[in-house]
């Protein structure tokens, strides 16, 4: 079979994850109990005949197969319906300010954790058995075990409680006019500077033991052990050889990881009450915000799909040794 | 080939069935007699309640009544206990003591309908006529009587107890006055008219959350109000006492039969571009809201037969029967303009926010803050005292707290945590105050139950509900029992002989008094489990044939086997809930041809038989062609 | 059977046992490895002992609400007064609880689609890795949450999601194990010998693929302690149940961060962080035993 027809079969098998996933967010969304008519109730307020209104507005009161044909519909149309809690088309609000928070976060703490993941893993792989490599090692491990909302919480305590350097929550100081775009910059930094660190330090370790782990695989290759023979300096062989090799695997890691990486945003976003896409899923859940629930799920599994797919695709094209299967 | 296919089909009838598997309902034991075993509804997300529950149980299981705490999602609880009415008790919060209208429309027998206000399924012939005397009586005093007289039924039949209310703390800078507070428990919006400080003309405000919406017609949480407030005028107002006082209407007249209402409009309020506001914008907003079936203003329209613009400065506004409550709703709603929303659908996401309120609105930034500016041509000329309202969102209660110490807030009103309370308190700066809140907590029974159809019973778990611990324990001391129906500041209908005659507090007797009462209502432990078992009661008169009423005492004398009835006929209506859930024309032939059978999950069923039906087809095409 | 095959059985027991005393004699020399197991051990009798253990009963309310550590009360009290230190000690129970049972019954999945799809291949193959697959990518978090609202929050029902949502790694791992042992001889000869597909995924794959997943499963229980605890803390768990992540909730629901006593935050979180680290040594150590690649490659 050639590139043409894997390409072809793999577009198709996207196409059914795609529906197949489609249908069943659909069901488990309804499954939950209640409707978006209890918002209403949530302190109490209820009119005779109001929710039966309001199920009546947002299309509830249809036939089950009716409103999953209209969801299709808006799904494969990438409209997603307009959100029951905000009144606006949910792609409208998935793509806003908050989608550039939870982006800003998850970049900058990947970004970083993958960096120094790397660094410390290849050096430590580097030094195995040494006090350096060893004492890392355990602290990737405890990092490994922390819950991240934790850490955040004691760090809001350390930092913003009890020394008063960071602030408590928020993206910028609520209320605060800037003068210029740098002084706006460097207040959401101020702000982005706990989260960022909370996540950065919970991947960390996770990071850092897969590329020791294949930084070692690597370093036992024939042509590590014939360039240091041939006299080719350590630093150079560990970081141009040795690292190189070492790099793929962890990128490509992160690239199946995307929806672990979003869902993890959830609760560290709820620790800080940073305004981002993972409290908009959460909020749409406990309020059965269909919409938003729906664009949310199909554009994080979109992503990470065509993410899987393009990466495929690459090594098909690029390594004639990969079987097309 | 073949040899797998059995496999894959009990592979996807294993999927299908773990899915679904929460949705079993287990076969209830067959027993002589029920025991006294039920479970409470509390939901999760907030401590206070769930632990109410807790401590609820934890001393009915001393005088022998098990009872199970269940902590659910908010709109769980919403669907088992309003929707399909299938619970035995439940906490919830109701944030409308202070509204009267609530009165004829709550634990009726017509509401005893899924949906419905009446979820424990209370059936008062004498409580239904008052209800409805109260909806079309517009005399005061007799509402009042009406009401006293209510009051007093729910006093004695306990089908729901109040637990406790909290205190809402309100706090700001010294130096600020003119507030008026309370209103459902928040700012009322009379303090955006009055609120002055000789030394500022800025007047910032927590906003606890953001803006869902900016159009009033979808209005989605209270905090959206306070800007509607602000930028809408409305036909009348609600003064502290919450008598509706004239606004917009300086004055208004009603007929005899309570179906024409009257209204003088003042004749120099304009809108923000400058446009007068006459009746026909009155008759325009009323009749949209009517056209359009606005949800959310449902009893505002829901009575009106037509509008009439007499002449500029007066609206005759005609129902199709008297509407004691509908003053109240006036209050509430925003006048329109008429030249703008004429050419605006009702659910706009962005409509111009143009009112005649005090303030214009100038600029919103998402998630931060929304600026007021003072109207200058407001008709009120006394009227606003700053120059700047500024709302800012400050979602964190913490936050919210620390924003207040340092000075970047004038005006926060809601919850604190406990722990943050004692700090502000001692800052000179602030001024701190804690309000009786208008949502009271309580605890309704389901009256379908056995057991629980007993007076006697429900008075017997009221002595074991721990008011006084909840409020000490898990509410911090902030906040107070509950013993009312309506809340005490409403002087004007509350009844204060209620928490006299019937305190249902937890003394130092309270478990004598409930075993007392439980054996008095003819509960026994007889197997020894240490679990009351509900026992028949003997008739005292000659049985009559199982009446619609199935609370009063009189149709237990049929006993254990109407017991058995009553509980086949829950689960039967139970069912139905659900099936009618689902409205629609279709799902109702199919619930009739299936009857008892969930419509719900059947659907779903077979979308998810479907779904991986069409993947194998699609999964074989592609192995047959491409592979 | 015939005496002969009883023999062989019975030979091939024989060989299973010395395997085990091979692996625990390794096992033992591993440092790390024996204090992750040591750190489980000394948890799993806290937890059986838990009432022996607390001074004070957790749920009575035994001072006054947060107090600041004292000779009394080591870590203090929560809002309601309770002893902190009893509160973390009875929290073992459900977090050792949850996790361990919720890995088990993910490894039970997990190992079920796994064997399946490799063994059988085929259309199976493609439908259950299609499923696995589409387990694997759901964000998982938002979907717990769904999930767990779906359910509602008892311990049984956040079991269940746990190990939900963490089965399909564990069925990639074995559907990988399967297929490259599949090829190997011993398979293809129980198969001419006439052994049923049942006989030869139990005795043959099953008991191969094993020890091959266990490092991975150990870690899993890490991540299921990590998401109980998670989940509890977003309101989503039991409320009515002492555990690590209802006692953060509750801590930050009353606001304890602004409180006398902070402790009642980074408590729980501590007891929590070593137990995962606890497992997460075994795991390692099962790692560096099983998959000989990683011990001796040694360069410098």
């Amino acid at each position: 079979m050639g590139l043409r027809e894997y390409t072809i079969r793999r577009v198709i098998e996207l196409i059914i994850s795609l529906f197949l996933f489609s249908t069943i967010s659909f069901i488990i969304f309804r499954m939950m109990p209640g409707d978006p008519s209890s918002l209403y109730l949530e302190e109490g307020i209820l009119e005779p005949g109001m929710r039966e209104a309001i199920r009546h507005m947002l299309g509830l009161d249809k036939p089950l197969w009716e409103q999953y044909l209209i969801y299709l519909k808006n799904t494969f149309t990438f409209t997603f319906g307009v959100s029951f809690l905000y009144n606006k088309p949910a792609i409208d609000i998935i793509l806003s300010r908050k989608l550039l928070n939870t982006l800003a976060l998850l970049l900058s703490s990947h970004g970083l954790a993958i960096v120094f993941g790397i660094l410390l893993g290849v050096w430590s792989a580097w030094r195995r058995g040494k006090v350096f490599d060893i004492s890392s090692m355990l602290a990737a491990f405890i990092l490994y075990s922390l819950p991240v909302f934790w850490v955040g919480i004691v760090m809001l305590l350390l930092f913003s409680v009890k020394l008063g350097l960071f602030p408590l929550a928020g993206t910028i100081t609520a209320g605060l006019t800037h003068e210029n775009i740098l002084q706006y910059m460097a207040d959401y930094l101020h702000h982005l500077i706990l989260p960022a660190t909370a996540i950065t330090l919970i991947r960390l370790g996770g990071d850092y033991l897969i590329t020791r782990n294949t930084m070692i695989t690597v370093i036992g290759e024939d042509y590590i052990k014939t360039a240091l023979a041939k006299g080719v300096p350590e630093k150079i062989v560990v970081w141009k050889h040795a690292a190189r090799n070492a790099v793929l695997p962890i990128v490509t890691w992160v690239g199946l990881e995307i929806a672990v990486i979003f869902s993890g945003a959830v609760l560290t976003e709820s620790v800080f009450s940073w305004d981002g896409i993972g409290k908009l899923i959460y909020d749409a859940a406990l309020w059965r915000d269909y919409p938003i629930l729906e664009a949310a799920f199909f554009i994080i599994i979109f992503v990470t799909l065509v993410a899987n797919f393009l990466t495929d695709l690459a090594y098909a094209a690029l390594d004639p040794r990969v079987k097309y299967d | 080939m073949n040899r797998y296919l059995p496999l894959s089909i009990i592979m996807i009838l294993f999927l299908v069935t773990t899915m679904f598997q929460p949705y079993a309902k287990p076969v209830l034991a067959q027993e002589s007699y029920p025991e006294m075993h039920y479970s409470v509804y509390a939901p999760e997300y907030d401590p206070v309640r769930v632990r109410a529950a807790q401590m609820f149980s934890e001393n009915a299981k001393k005088v022998g009544v098990i009872i199970d705490v269940k902590p659910v999602d908010f709109n769980v609880e919403v669907t088992k206990v309003i929707d399909e009415r299938d619970f035995d008790m439940y906490i919830i919060g109701w944030s409308s003591s202070n509204m009267p209208m609530y009165f004829s429309n709550f634990l009726v027998s017509w509401q005893d309908v899924p949906g419905g206000n009446n979820p424990e399924g209370f059936r008062n012939a004498e409580f239904d006529s008052l209800a409805k005397e109260l909806d079309s009586t517009i005399n005061v005093t007799k509402q009042r009587e009406i009401i006293f007289r209510m009051q007093e039924i729910l006093g004695e039949q306990v089908p729901r107890l109040g637990i406790y209310t909290r205190y809402i703390t309100q706090i700001w800078q010294k130096g600020w006055s003119g507030f008026h507070l309370e209103y459902w428990g928040y700012a009322s919006p009379l303090t955006w008219r009055n609120v002055y400080n000789p030394n500022k003309d800025t007047f910032i405000v927590v906003l606890n959350d953001d803006m869902r919406t900016v159009n009033p017609l979808r209005e989605q949480s209270i905090w959206e109000d306070y800007v509607w407030n602000s930028v809408y005028d409305t036909l009348v107002m609600l003064n502290d006492d919450y008598v509706p006082i004239p606004w917009l209407a300086y004055n208004w007249t009603v007929s005899e039969d309570g179906r024409t209402w009257t209204f003088y409009l003042v004749n120099n309020a304009t809108f923000h571009d400058g446009e007068p506001l006459t009746a026909s914008d009155v008759a325009f907003t009323l009749n949209y809201l009517k056209d359009n079936q606005v949800p959310t203003f449902i009893s505002t329209w829901r009575y009106i037969e037509s509008v009439q613009v007499i002449d500029d400065y007066t609206v005759q506004i005609t129902l199709n029967q008297t509407y004691a409550w509908f003053l109240y709703y006036l209050a509430d709603l925003p006048i329109l303009p008429e030249h703008i929303w004429s050419t605006l659908t009702w659910n706009a996401s962005e409509p111009p926010l143009i009112g005649s309120g005090p303030f214009v609105w100038s600029k919103r930034v998402t998630g931060e803050y929304i600026e007021l500016l003072k109207y200058d041509n407001y008709w009120r000329s006394d009227m606003p005292k700053v120059n700047k309202l500024i709302f800012r969102v400050i979602k964190s209660m913490e936050t919210a707290a620390l924003a207040l110490q340092n000075g970047e807030v004038d005006f926060y009103t809601y919850y604190v945590p406990p722990a943050t309370l004692d700090t502000l308190k001692t800052n000179p700066n602030l001024d701190v105050n804690l309000v009786r809140g208008f949502t009271y907590y309580y605890l309704g029974f389901n009256l379908r139950r056995p057991g629980l159809n007993r007076t006697l019973v429900r008075r017997a778990l009221c002595y074991l509900m721990p008011k006084e611990d909840v409020v000490n324990g898990p509410l911090m001391g902030l906040g107070e029992p509950a013993n009312w129906y309506i809340s005490p500041r409403f002087t004007l209908y509350y009844n204060p002989e209620i928490p006299l005659k019937y305190p249902w507090v937890r003394g130092g007797s309270a478990y004598d008094e409930a075993s007392r009462l439980l054996d008095e209502a003819n509960t026994m432990d007889i197997d020894g489990d240490g679990v009351r078992e509900i026992l028949p009661i003997v008739p005292t008169q000659p049985p009559t044939p199982p009446p619609e009423i199935n609370v009063s005492e009189i149709s237990e004398a049929i006993g254990a086997l109407h017991g058995a009835i009553t509980d086949l006929s829950t689960k039967i209506t139970g069912l139905s809930g659900t099936v009618s859930g689902m409205p629609g024309k279709l799902s109702e032939a199919v619930a009739n041809a299936l009857s008892g059978i969930n419509t719900y999950l059947m659907v779903l069923t077979v979308l998810v038989v479907i779904n991986l039906l069409i993947t194998i087809a699609l999964i074989v095409l592609i192995r047959r062609y491409l592979a | 059977m015939t005496k002969e095959i009883r023999l062989r059985q019975k030979r091939k027991y024989g060989e299973r046992f010395r395997e085990i005393k091979e692996f625990l004699r390794v096992y033992r020399k591993n440092r790390l490895g024996m204090l992750g197991l040591s750190l489980i051990i000394i948890y799993v009798i806290i937890a059986l002992l838990a009432p022996y253990i607390t001074p004070y009963d957790p749920f009575e309310r035994v001072a006054d609400p947060f107090l600041p550590p004292n000779p009394e009360h080591i870590f203090g009290t929560d809002e309601l007064g309770r002893d902190i230190f009893s509160l973390t000690i009875y929290g073992t129970r459900i977090s050792l609880f949850v996790g361990i049972l919720a890995t088990l019954l993910s490894a039970f999945i997990g190992s079920a689609v796994g064997i399946v799809s490799g063994y059988f291949g085929g259309l199976v193959d493609d439908l259950l890795m299609r499923i696995t697959d589409l387990f694997l990518i759901i964000p998982g978090i938002p979907f717990l949450i769904v999930l767990s609202v779906i359910l509602g929050s008892n311990i049984w029902n956040i079991i269940t999601v746990i190990a939900i949502i963490s089965w399909p790694s564990t069925a990639r791992l074995v559907r990988s194990e399967t297929l490259s042992l599949k090829t190997r001889t011993f398979i293809e000869a129980a198969k001419l010998a006439g052994a049923t597909d049942t006989y030869i995924l139990f005795r043959h794959i099953l008991v191969n693929v094993l020890p091959l997943i266990s490092a991975s499963i150990i870690l899993t229980i890490t991540r299921a302690i990590i998401l109980e605890a998670g989940l509890s803390f977003l309101g989503l768990g039991d409320p009515t149940k002492i555990s690590w992540g209802t006692m953060l909730y509750f801590a930050d629901r009353y606001g304890a961060m602004f409180s006398t006593n902070p402790y009642y935050i980074i408590i729980p979180g501590i007891a929590l962080s070593i137990l995962g680290l606890a497992f997460v040594f075994v795991s390692y150590a099962i790692d560096e035993i099983v998959n000989p690649r990683l011990k001796t490659r040694r360069l410098r």
